[in-house]
């Protein structure tokens, strides 16, 4: 009888559990919403709008942007606590390379750790990117909103239209909606 | 390679693999290395680099890597060319907005139903003809079982007994086809803003395919209102609850006397919205109850009808399927869009390299992030 070596189906989950805890997600109902803005060409404008979006459908009370010195920079500790003494929820973005997605994902693991829900939108070649970046950083699992790629190529309103749908995932990764 | 490997003898690989609760019960190909390794390839992937992450579920705390979609992959029986289009819809099955563990753990049972447009479905052999649907082509066949497998075995919904499914349907072995060639009223993936020469791949979460005859009318309103009288069907699960999306099988007849008529795919999938629209009463005497002040709130409008689609772009239109008949099908996502919505990737060719960060470019100290975490 021949030996096979097989490899194994299954993902252990064990490989992927994080580092440290995420803050708790709760209602986003009256929510003060942080938009840390890294400056890419249309970013402002995406992120706005699934901001605006956010504060009309889910009833959030305001959304601020904030930008940040450059899309290659994470925000500092001075800036982490300016912004959690403002915001309940933060999106940050946007990641449509590689060191952007890298650093606004930091962003907003660091808003995390400072006990504010947050989650970072990257554009789609860069989704598995973003994983692999945050498993370096600790939660392998983080939860991400894609858009698609490119972004600042396209016009007015085929962003209007993905920031349309990249509302409902946004609200998911930042508080607690219904699910089936 | 990173994954565990386990000794069997090649008489017990079947039951082996089945004991484990890994397959969906049909036969699979043994994931070897040396499979896997080729299977990477079909894709560009050099083995040493599969541990790369194709995407993450975080309520699960799982990520699926590239080694784990080949395997899965393998096992279903996929030709390496094939994986691009594997790779590209679990991409999209993993994309938070899919939603997948809901989708797989759901009393639903939903499918995911991959759909390709483009190019590449032809120089891979996909199948977008007659029986496009069904069984018979391998691979149609296998890359919408590839998504399952991966999809189940990275969830552990077998493993781990988180299965709801109260009945499921025959989709979920696998459910997968191609866009027939454009042949003059548009295609799937130019209307998701792509260029002729890429492929797309759209997921979705779907029930089980609902067959829509229509032989006898060629007029573009008859083959629209037969269309949405499927969609609109009292007992579906999203009828009435304003934010079903669906994907439209059209048959090349019906996609015939729709553009014969002069109707554009905008067209279609505006008049499906509005024809869609469902009687409070009609729910009513199917025995459906109105549910009000929960998630799915369903009150009538004025005129006493509610919505099932509340967007034309959530009506996914892909002609496929062979001539002769005038046959099409709906096939509906399990549940409204809060739930799980449909999401279109890009195929990436092999060798393909990531876009890179353009003319405002950013390069990163990664010591500096990493020693802040």
């Amino acid at each position: 009888m021949t030996k096979l070596m097989v490899l194994r189906p299954d993902v252990d989950p064990a490989r992927t559990a994080s580092r440290f805890a995420l803050a708790p997600r709760a209602a986003l109902s009256g929510a003060r919403l942080t938009v840390i803005g890294n400056g890419k060409p249309r970013a402002a404008e995406l992120l706005g709008t699934i901001g605006s979006h956010l504060v009309q459908r889910y009833g959030l009370a305001s959304c601020t942007v904030f930008g940040k010195a450059g899309a290659s920079q994470v925000i500092t500790d001075e800036q982490v606590h300016e912004i959690a003494a403002s915001a309940d929820v933060v999106l940050t973005g946007l990641g449509d390379c590689g060191g952007c997605s890298a650093c606004s994902l930091q962003d907003a693991l660091l808003m995390e750790r400072a006990g504010i829900p947050s989650t970072v939108v990257v554009s789609e070649p860069f989704q598995g990117r973003v994983t692999a970046y945050a498993a370096k950083l600790g939660v392998p699992a983080y939860g991400v909103v894609v858009v698609p790629h490119p972004v600042s190529s396209r016009s007015a309103a085929f962003l209007a239209d993905a920031a349309l749908r990249a509302t409902e995932p946004a609200a998911r990764q930042l508080g607690t909606v219904e699910n089936a | 390679m990173q994954t565990e490997l386990l000794a069997v003898d090649d008489a017990d690989l079947q039951d082996f693999l089945y004991d484990g609760g890994w397959t969906d019960g049909l036969p699979v190909v043994a994931p070897t290395e040396e499979a896997v390794a080729a299977m990477l390839a079909g894709a560009g992937i050099d083995s040493a680099d599969g541990g790369q992450p194709i995407g993450s579920i975080p309520s699960h705390q799982a990520t699926l890597d590239a080694e784990h979609a080949a395997v899965a992959a393998v096992m279903a029986g996929c030709l390496p060319e094939y994986f691009p289009v594997v790779l590209a819809a679990l991409a999209a099955a993993l994309d938070p907005a899919f939603n997948l563990q809901v989708a797989c753990t759901s009393t639903g049972g939903a499918a995911i139903c991959v759909v390709v447009s483009g190019p590449l479905a032809a120089q891979i052999g996909m199948n977008a003809g007659h029986n496009a649907l069904a069984s018979g082509n391998r691979a149609n066949a296998t890359i919408g079982r590839a998504v399952r497998l991966a999809a189940v075995n990275l969830l552990r919904t077998q493993l781990d007994g988180t299965e709801g499914t109260s009945l499921g349907h025959p989709g979920k072995y696998s459910f997968c086809f191609a866009e027939r060639a454009d042949d003059g009223w548009g295609s799937l993936h130019a209307g998701l803003g792509y260029h002729d020469d890429v492929t797309t791949v759209t997921v979705a979460p779907t029930s089980g395919p609902i067959q829509v005859a229509n032989h006898l009318n060629a007029d573009p309103d008859g083959v629209a209102a037969s269309l949405a009288a499927a969609m609109r069907m009292p007992s579906s699960f999203s009828a009435g609850k304003g934010a079903a999306q669906f994907v439209i099988a059209l048959g090349p007849e019906h996609e015939v006397a729709l553009r014969e008529g002069g109707w554009t795919r905008a067209d279609l999938r505006r008049e499906l919205t509005v024809r869609s629209r469902i009687r409070a009463q009609d729910l009513l005497d199917a025995g459906v109850l109105l549910e009000q002040g929960s998630h799915h709130d369903m009150v009538p409008d004025a005129d006493g009808f509610l919505g099932t689609v509340s967007d034309p772009d959530d009506i996914v239109v892909v002609t496929t399927g062979g001539a002769g008949g005038g046959w099409s099908a709906v096939i509906p996502s399990w549940a409204p869009k809060k739930h799980a919505q449909v999401v279109s990737r890009r195929v990436r060719l092999p060798g393909e390299k990531l876009p890179d960060c353009g003319p405002d470019g950013c390069a990163i100290d990664w010591d500096a992030i990493e020693g802040r975490l």
